[in-house]
């Protein structure tokens, strides 16, 4: 069981099981680090899986799909900025409604144009790009550098924004908010509009992880597709301390969690599959339990901001 | 002083009346809302809101099916207040119910309690209880010592209960009689009595509303339920007052989760009869809206449960009658709640003195 092309193979689809956990992890990380918490992760990866399987349906063109999935995820969370920091409401309670009526508006839709129980259509999948030169390496090579473009992409934006986070003024800005923005505030920063800025991108990066789901791992779109993936994307960014840069890590732990989960299922180990699919839930809750206290994260995560209050 | 007595209830008052008005309007908004998306299936929307709103109460088979539905929601929506009251956002209500059904299948499948009848009963509901109160007391417990946020564990802990029932009914609790994944029924002289002949409505819609009498005078009458709410306005305020937050926030999750486990255990005894996968679906999320509808408030909560339980009634002759998705019903609740949201953050003006000397 354990010889080398089981072990390519397992961490290549590692990788691959990473991505969709990746891309909203970055997105909440920014957002966290704004101050203001975006739980509605998983219905915008609903909305994103669901845009790209209908856009390729009338284009024929993945790219494009692609696109539109993340920008429908952008677009679906501006929801939540405006109830949630606008309105200034609970963002944990508007996140948790956005995601019910996320659910429900995409297999609402789904059965409204493919049918309850018809056949669904499949979707064209991501081909994976052999990067010359480093491909060619020995193991690591198959692994890491034979994935398709969207998986390259996700690994490039967590360096990209994890660089804007931590490197520019713009980053230290988006930073000021979760610490105090008040004082930020004073300094002529416009907290609302920067807010609203982050909640849209990690929408737009839920919508991508969304469309990897469609495009990347199912080849499809299934009602409920992201499974708690969006949830799992909340507890990677508070583990891995709201850093872009080590979300890949998190990630990466429930990415291998559930790729060794599917490979066990394949082998017909003689564990139950719930229980290994109920691993990842286990690790993120021990995780979060015992690694969560020494947290210092961004102090008015979730915390109601009014401009003209004391 | 009289008049200054007075012109706060109206205030009070007031805000009630508005807040209300402002409910009602959120559930117009949505219906219209939603009427779009039953246009985009072909389908009348007036002839589907009849179906969806009307019809429910024609027939007392469906009234029944309304009241058998609002059980376990009311329950679960009185457990999800009393975490509110104390600052802890209990998501995790749909892992509680499987959690109260599983501790309920357990002891009332035993050998030893199958024929008790009504004490069986009993010992079920108390095990579901159990059950439920320490699915939500691990939430609870991870959350005042461990500081972890109780939104991720509790979301964490549904997934991780729905997994294990899923694990369970395929396998060691398996009706060893049958090919289908469910649990050995529970004996017939343990299903709770029916309300009426005919409807799925059971006696377990009374423990529904005696949960809600029991809110009200924790909540309202008990030192525990002061302390609570204190916990819940501010936690500075607490802490200056002696009281512990971290074993608040504790004891909010556990009664949370003692709730939605109870509920649990009535859909056992009262609806399923057994342990399936799936069988509670939405009820934890919906139980959640119905909270925050009913403003925590008891009879907002019974009022928002009967008020989802005959959207979710109505979705299903709708479903059958014209082929609209029952689905229509998470899209309309998550609208109603969001517009709830939106609604409150209008304040009334009010006349603010202006300080022109000195400091603040």
């Amino acid at each position: 069981m354990l010889n080398m092309t089981f072990i390519t193979a397992l961490l290549t689809a590692s990788i691959r099981m990473t991505v969709p956990i990746l891309y909203p992890a970055i997105g909440e990380a920014v957002a966290e680090r704004s101050g203001v918490m975006n739980i509605g992760l998983e219905g915008q990866m609903l909305i994103g899986a669901f845009v790209t399987l209908i856009t390729y349906n009338s284009t024929g063109n993945i790219a494009i799909g692609i696109i539109l999935g993340g920008l429908a995820g952008a677009i679906s969370s501006c929801i939540v900025a405006f109830v949630g920091v606008s309105r200034n409401q609970p963002q944990a309670v508007v996140g948790f409604m956005f995601n019910l009526f996320a659910a429900g508006v995409t297999s609402y839709l789904y059965r409204v144009l493919y049918g309850a129980s018809g056949v669904s259509p499949t979707v064209e999948m991501i081909n994976p790009i052999k990067i010359p030169l480093l491909s060619s390496i020995p193991i690591v090579g198959p692994i890491l550098f034979e994935q398709d473009m969207l998986t390259y992409l996700a690994f490039i934006l967590a360096f990209a924004v994890g660089f804007v986070m931590y490197k520019t003024k713009f980053g230290l800005q988006i930073r000021s908010l979760g610490e105090n923005p008040r004082a930020a505030q004073s300094c002529g920063i416009n907290v609302i509009r920067i807010r609203w800025g982050t909640i849209a991108f990690s929408g737009f990066m839920a919508g991508l992880g969304g469309a990897f789901l469609t495009v990347g791992i199912v080849g499809r779109f299934m009602e409920n597709i992201s499974a708690g993936r969006g949830f799992l994307a909340l507890a990677v960014c508070i583990l891995c301390h709201w850093n872009p840069v080590y979300s890949i890590i998190g990630a990466f732990g429930f990415g291998f969690v559930n790729a060794f989960q599917l490979r066990l299922q394949a082998l017909g180990v003689g564990i139950p599959y719930q229980l290994l699919l109920m691993l990842p839930y286990v690790a993120a809750l021990l995780g979060l339990a015992f690694l969560g206290r020494n947290m210092k994260g961004p102090k008015t995560v979730g915390a109601v901001y009014e401009k003209e209050g004391r | 002083m009289i008049k200054g007595i007075k012109s706060k209830i109206n205030e009070e008052l007031f805000t009630k009346l508005f807040k209300f008005s402002m409910i009602i309007l959120a559930v117009i908004a949505a219906l219209l809302i939603g009427s779009v998306f039953i246009l985009a299936m072909g389908v009348s929307p007036l002839e589907a809101y009849k179906q969806m709103l009307v019809q429910p109460f024609l027939s007392t088979q469906s009234i029944g099916e309304i009241i058998a539905k609002a059980t376990p929601l009311i329950i679960v929506g009185v457990g999800v207040a009393f975490a509110a009251n104390g600052a802890c956002n209990n998501l995790g209500g749909e892992g509680q119910l499987y959690m109260g059904a599983l501790g309920t299948i357990i002891i009332t499948t035993s050998d030893w309690v199958k024929n008790l009848g009504i004490v069986g009963i009993i010992l079920g509901m108390l095990a579901g209880t159990l059950f439920g109160a320490i699915w939500g007391g691990i939430a609870g417990y991870f959350k005042a010592y461990f500081k972890s946020s109780e939104l991720i564990t509790t979301l964490m802990l549904n997934y991780i209960a729905v997994y294990i029932i899923g694990w369970l009914v395929h396998g060691p609790l398996m009706d060893s009689g049958g090919i289908n994944p469910q649990s050995e029924k529970i004996a017939s002289n343990m299903h709770l009595a029916k309300l009426f002949t005919g409807s799925r409505a059971h006696i377990g819609i009374f423990i529904a509303l005696a949960c809600i009498l029991f809110y009200w005078i924790v909540l309202k009458k008990t030192r525990f339920g002061y302390n609570l709410r204190v916990v819940g306005i501010s936690t500075k305020a607490a802490m200056y007052s002696g009281i512990s937050t971290s074993s608040y926030y504790f004891k909010g999750m556990v009664i949370a989760g003692a709730f939605a486990g109870l509920a649990g255990s009535i859909e056992v005894f009262g609806v399923q009869f057994k342990l399936i996968e799936n069988m509670v679906s939405g009820i934890g999320i919906t139980g959640m809206v119905v909270a925050l509808l009913g403003l925590l408030h008891p009879m907002g909560i019974l009022v928002a449960a009967i008020l989802m339980s005959s959207l979710t009634t109505g979705a299903e002759i709708m479903q059958v009658a014209s082929g609209v998705p029952t689905t229509l019903v998470s899209i309309l609740q998550g609208l109603i709640v969001l517009f709830v949201l939106c609604s409150f953050s209008i304040k009334r003006k009010k006349k603010v003195k202006v300080i022109h000397e000195g400091g603040v």
